[in-house]
């Protein structure tokens, strides 16, 4: 199964239906909701079943994310709060209930920005503490419905972190929803992040992108799929169950690690993932990897070209 | 502080002699010579001979440092002459070497760990990546040899000084000196070969200070190749080995510190191809082999690149091929002194600007 993102690609519908019926005519057969939310922003039962309706006919698979998790940030989470009356857990239980009524089982979520790693609001580690402690609440709520939560390899955080929680909560509500191309944000060699997380990986987010010597350090830069530094062939062999969605990203990033500040941030990092990293940038022609980030629409058609040359 | 001149690589230190290249390194403004092993001034060890050299050194006013050779017993089967001169015995090579030091009174002694392979590019041109013996073994081995050194260095008032040659980090000379003793041992401090293990010079300098005796101040090219990075000697100020900072550190630990400089020899002397020398510092095999190395000491290594390629870009710095092609035609004699003058002249200046206590001949 290959599923697009719906947030992130213009070309698609507007109504969740349309955007249906676009995903048909591209070929694929999942479409990927930033959030529960975008399927009926009341998590109204009939709007929800006639889509789920429709993408059955269609023979495409639904899926979602719930939003961010971090209590630290309640100001992400104001509207999926308000679902609960103002209690953000509530609200939640509501959200990830009205999917899993339609079938979603395996909502994504996202933690944080990449600032909130360097923000004393409160400092990251504490930040991922109350993170860990809201979601363990949470278990056995969804253990009970049997809901499994992907924590989303995002740009703030890396993978010995996200081990650390599952580890923390349980690898029977908690999995992964890999965004490898994220990282190398955080100076970590995407294969060998996929690896420490390999068991937990429920869904992956294809895209592509490429490291250069810039600024004071390294800068990410997304690419077409094919002409970046992602081993995807070695991944999808890590990952060989889970769920694909293609997910064209447009952040730019930096890995300034000249800066003593940033390496601070990273406490995990090892000197050969380092060197693996700073390597990839080697792999980079200065001219030949065209930076496409503000234009996701120009890399749909190689991603769709190159999906038949995916590993099975 | 004093500035001086390799005695092995000054120009034509084989064709003048030793004696001969003391006047000579005093014509090109030096103010002492580091011969890195009594041999290299008498392969006999004629004490007349040494005693000549010592006060030739003496009248023109120059310090005289010398060494004895290789510790490491896996790498001193390649320099049959420490066993010859003890007649089969390599302990009394070692000791007879360091008495014939003693009587022209050098008592701080170069020795090191293993020879460059330059027939090899790559990790194996250093045999810290050897495959029939183990690094950690080597340095056990060299420990042990030291250690019967010891007495003999305790009687003669002598200290072996370790040199961070090429094969060996700054981490593991000072744990060799703290395990064979400060009292007997102390470092080399070669100021660019620490960038073959991919140590920062400052830091390495601030790691190695209380112990450093001797030195050889050298600077290098370091630039990008694919995933590692080459390796390719320039003069003091032209690389990337930034003396501003450690000229300090050295200064304040040792301000009696003679500062040897190791140039590259001229082509006339030593007819060569050069080795393409390159540190695979992305290759995991490598980073194995490199247990002290921090990602904040890599980082700060990285970055020394980055600045060193911007200053390559601006045409400040010739680059690695540019720079190899014209020495293979131009670096003779003329040029090989311009690289001493050069290097002596950048040292010179920082000396002068930090205030750094330097004595010079007839200033």
């Amino acid at each position: 199964m290959t599923g697009i993102l719906r947030g992130n690609v213009a070309l698609l519908g507007r109504s969740p239906e349309e955007d249906l019926e676009q995903v048909r005519a591209l070929g694929l057969d999942g479409l990927l909701f930033s959030t529960v939310l975008d399927l009926s922003p009341t998590l109204d039962p009939d709007a929800l079943a006639a889509i789920k309706a429709r993408a059955d006919a269609l023979g495409v698979r639904l899926s979602a994310g719930a939003g961010w998790i971090n209590p630290a940030r309640p100001e992400r989470a104001a509207e999926i709060a308000a679902l609960g009356g103002g209690d953000f857990r509530a609200g939640l239980e509501r959200l990830l209930l009205a999917g899993r009524a339609i079938g979603i089982t395996t909502p994504f979520f996202y933690i944080g920005v990449n600032e909130d790693r360097f923000s004393d609001d409160p400092p990251w580690p504490v930040q991922l503490a109350q993170t860990t402690e809201f979601l363990a609440g949470l278990a056995p709520f969804l253990r009970r419905h049997g809901i499994v939560l992907l924590a989303k390899t995002h740009e703030e955080i890396t993978s010995f972190e996200i081990a650390r929680i599952i580890a923390a909560v349980g690898e029977d509500v908690l999995g992964v929803a890999l965004d490898p191309v994220n990282f190398l944000v955080r100076g970590e060699d995407p294969l060998r992040a996929t690896e420490r997380l390999a068991r937990h990986i429920r869904q992956v987010h294809l895209d592509d992108a490429a490291v250069r010597h810039a600024g004071n350090g390294l800068r990410r830069v997304i690419c077409p799929f094919g002409t970046g530094v992602i081993d995807w062939p070695g991944i999808l062999a890590l990952a060989p169950e889970a769920s694909r969605w293609i997910d064209m990203h447009r952040g730019e990033f930096d890995m300034p690690y000249f800066d003593a500040g940033w390496l601070r941030a990273q406490p995990d990092m090892t000197v050969a993932e380092l060197a693996a990293v700073i390597g990839l940038a080697a792999r980079t022609p200065d001219e030949g990897v065209h930076s496409v980030q503000a234009d996701p629409h120009t890399r749909l058609s190689p991603i769709l070209e190159s999906l038949g040359r995916l590993p099975a | 502080m004093r500035i001086g001149v390799d005695g092995r690589k000054i120009p034509e230190a084989a064709r003048r002699g030793p004696v001969a290249s003391l006047d000579h390194a005093r014509q090109l403004g030096m103010d002492g010579l580091f011969f890195r092993t009594v041999l290299d001034m008498s392969p006999t060890l004629d004490a007349g001979y040494l005693a000549e050299i010592r006060q030739r050194a003496d009248a023109l006013g120059m310090y005289l440092e010398t060494g004895l050779g290789k510790v490491n017993p896996f790498s001193t089967p390649e320099a049959p002459e420490l066993r010859l001169i003890g007649d089969g015995d390599i302990v009394l090579g070692f000791r007879r070497m360091m008495e014939a030091c003693a009587a022209i009174c050098c008592r701080e002694l170069w020795v090191a760990t293993a020879n460059y392979k330059a027939a090899y590019t790559g990790r194996f041109a250093y045999d810290r990546f050897r495959t029939d013996v183990s690094w950690p073994e080597q340095l056990e081995a060299t420990a042990r040899f030291l250690k019967k050194l010891v007495p003999i260095a305790r009687d003669l008032g002598i200290h072996m000084n370790l040199e961070t040659h090429e094969e060996i980090t700054s981490f593991e000379l000072v744990r060799l000196v703290e395990t064979v003793g400060p009292d007997v041992t102390g470092i080399v401090f070669d100021t660019a070969n620490v960038l073959q293990r991919a140590e920062h010079p400052v830091w390495a300098a601030r790691r190695v200070a209380p112990y450093v005796r001797q030195t050889h101040i050298k600077d290098a090219l370091i630039a990008r190749e694919g995933d590692g990075v080459t390796f390719q000697l320039r003069p003091c100020g032209d690389g990337v080995v930034d003396f501003r900072a450690i000229l300090p550190i050295l200064a304040k630990a040792n301000p009696t510190l003679n500062l040897s400089i190791e140039p590259d020899e001229s082509f006339a002397d030593r007819p060569r191809v050069s080795p393409r020398m390159l540190i695979e510092i992305a290759d995991p095999a490598w980073l194995a082999g490199h247990p002290d190395l921090t990602v904040e000491e890599y980082a700060a290594y990285m970055k020394m690149v980055h600045d060193y390629a911007g200053r390559i870009a601006g045409g400040e710095i010739r680059d690695h091929a540019s720079y190899a092609a014209w020495a293979l035609d131009a670096f003779l004699y003329d040029e090989a002194v311009l690289y001493i003058r050069r290097s002596a002249e950048h040292i010179r200046g920082i000396c002068k600007d930090l205030a750094l206590p330097l004595e010079e001949i007839g200033a």
